[in-house]
C-alpha cells in the first residue's frame, strides 16, 4: 500500500482504555469528514476500516468523540515550549460541554489525540510548562532589551554577560520559554502569551512590537507572579478576555 | 593474453555483456528477478551502467548493446513492483547522487534520472523516494530557531500548524 507523505500512521490506533487516538493528520481530517457526514464511511481508506475506526454506520463512537473535539472545538489553543534546542507543541481543544483533548505530534509525524476535561487542563498545563510554586527573588523589575542582545547572550554555546545586571540575572536562571495562542472557532488568534521561565528569577512575560522578519526588535520582559502567570495563561485557554467581533 | 575486440573491449568482457543483455531480455519483466538484480546493482551502479552506455563509445561487439538502456529502465520498473524491493530507498539513493560536487557528474546523473523516471513509467514508490530526497537537497533549510525568534514569533509555521489552521477555519456546527 502506498501512503502519501502526510498520511502519517501506517496503522492508525485507538486506545479505548486511555481514550487516545494515534493517527496521521490527513486521516484525522478524513474521520472528521465522516463524523460531519460529508464523507460516506465506505469512502475512507481501507486502513481506517481495518483499524476499526470506521464501520458501516460511521466512526467508532470513542474515536468520533475525540475527533469531534480535536477538529471541531469551540476554542483551541496552541502551546509551544522551547528549551533552546527543541520546540515541543501541545494543541488543546475544548467544547462548552467540558470535553477537551490534547494533541501532540509523535516521532512518526502522526498526531496523538488524548481525551481530557476542561477542568483538568489547568493542572495539565501547569505540569507541562513547569509552572510550580518555588522561591522567587524579590524586587524584580521590568527589563528592556532586544532580540539581538538575547540571541547573543543565550545560545547553544552558553551564556554571555550583557552588561545589564538585571538581565544577566535573568539569563543566569534562564530555563525555558513557552508561548500560547488561543482562538475561538472560525476566528483568528485573539489572545497570546509568551513567557520566559528564569528559574529563581521567576516568570517574565515577553512584550514586543510586531516583527516582520529577522530584524532586531525591542523586547520588554515583565515580571509575573505565579498567580499572574496562571491567570494570563487561563485567559488564553478560556478566551474569557478575548474581544471578538460580530462578523 | 586476452585478445582485444575492435571497440577496445576484451572478448571476455563482451561475453559478459552479451550474457547480461540475454538475462535482461528474458527477465526484465519479472519483478522478483529484477528486485534482486537492482538491489545488488544499486542506484550508483545503474547510473554508472547507463552513463557508460549513453556517453561511452558504441560497443558493436556486444549483441543488443543499444537495447540495454531500455532493458535496464524496464527492469527497474519491474523491480519496483516487487514488495521485496525498496523502491523508495532506491529513488532516494538516486536523488542523493545529485549532491555530488562534480558538475559533469551531476549532469550525467540528471540525464540518467530523467531517462529512468520520466519516460512514461511512473512507479509511485520510486518517485516518492526520489521526490523527498530531492526536496531535502534543494529546498532551503529553515533558519535555526533562536531564543529571539521564538520569543517574538518570527520563526515561521511549524508542521503542527496545519492542524491549528484547519481548526481555526473549521467548525462542525452542532445544529
Amino acid at each position: 500500500m502506498t501512503e502519501s507523505a502526510n498520511t502519517g500512521a501506517r496503522v492508525p490506533h485507538l486506545d479505548e482504555t486511555f481514550m487516545q487516538l494515534t493517527i496521521g493528520y490527513d486521516d484525522l481530517l478524513r474521520l472528521a469528514d465522516v463524523v460531519a457526514g460529508t464523507t460516506a464511511p465506505g469512502d475512507v481508506p481501507a486502513r481506517l476500516r481495518e483499524a476499526g475506526l470506521v464501520g458501516p454506520t460511521g466512526v467508532h463512537p470513542v474515536a468520533a468523540s475525540l475527533v469531534e473535539v480535536a477538529v471541531g472545538p469551540a476554542r483551541s489553543v496552541v502551546l509551544e515550549r522551547f528549551d533552546g534546542a527543541t520546540l515541543t507543541p501541545l494543541f488543546v481543544a475544548w467544547l462548552p460541554d467540558g470535553r477537551a483533548t490534547t494533541s501532540v505530534p509523535n516521532a512518526d509525524r502522526d498526531v496523538v489525540v488524548t481525551a481530557t476535561e476542561l477542568g483538568l487542563i489547568r493542572d495539565q498545563l501547569r505540569q507541562w510548562l513547569a509552572i510550580l510554586d518555588r522561591p522567587i527573588v524579590p524586587g524584580r523589575e521590568r527589563i528592556l532589551t532586544d532580540t539581538t542582545v538575547i540571541d547573543a547572550a543565550v545560545s547553544a554555546s552558553g551564556v554571555e554577560a550583557t552588561g545589564d545586571p538585571r538581565l544577566d540575572a535573568v539569563i543566569a536562571g534562564w530555563r525555558l520559554a513557552w508561548r500560547a495562542h488561543g482562538n475561538w472557532a472560525r476566528r483568528e488568534i485573539d489572545t497570546s502569551l509568551t513567557v520566559v521561565d528564569a528559574g529563581p528569577q521567576g516568570w517574565l512575560r515577553v512584550d514586543h512590537p510586531p516583527r516582520e522578519g529577522r530584524e532586531p526588535v525591542p523586547v520588554t520582559l515583565v515580571p509575573l507572579t505565579l498567580d499572574e502567570v496562571l491567570a494570563q495563561l487561563g485567559d488564553v485557554v478560556t478566551g474569557r478576555r478575548a474581544r471578538v467581533g460580530n462578523d | 593474453m586476452t585478445e582485444m575486440a575492435p571497440g577496445g573491449v576484451d572478448e571476455r568482457q563482451a561475453a559478459r555483456f552479451d550474457r547480461l543483455v540475454a538475462v535482461l531480455r528474458r527477465q526484465h519483466r519479472r519483478p522478483e528477478a529484477m528486485a534482486g538484480f537492482f538491489a545488488g546493482l544499486g542506484a550508483r551502479g545503474v547510473v554508472a551502467a547507463l552513463s557508460t552506455i549513453a556517453f561511452g563509445p558504441s560497443r558493436e561487439d556486444v549483441r543488443g548493446w543499444d537495447e540495454l538502456p531500455a532493458l535496464l529502465r524496464d527492469g527497474l520498473h519491474a523491480a519496483a513492483r516487487s514488495p521485496h524491493f525498496d523502491a523508495e530507498g532506491f529513488g532516494a539513493d538516486l536523488a542523493e547522487l545529485l549532491a555530488e560536487e562534480d558538475e559533469d557528474h551531476r549532469a550525467t546523473v540528471s540525464a540518467v534520472t530523467a531517462f529512468l523516471l520520466a519516460s512514461g513509467h511512473y512507479d509511485e514508490r520510486l518517485l516518492a523516494g526520489w521526490s523527498r530526497a530531492f526536496d531535502a537537497l534543494t529546498l532551503p533549510a529553515d533558519p535555526p530557531l533562536t531564543w529571539g525568534s521564538f520569543l517574538t514569533r518570527s520563526d515561521g509555521p511549524r508542521p503542527w500548524s496545519d492542524l491549528a489552521a484547519f481548526v481555526r477555519a473549521h467548525r462542525q456546527d452542532a445544529a
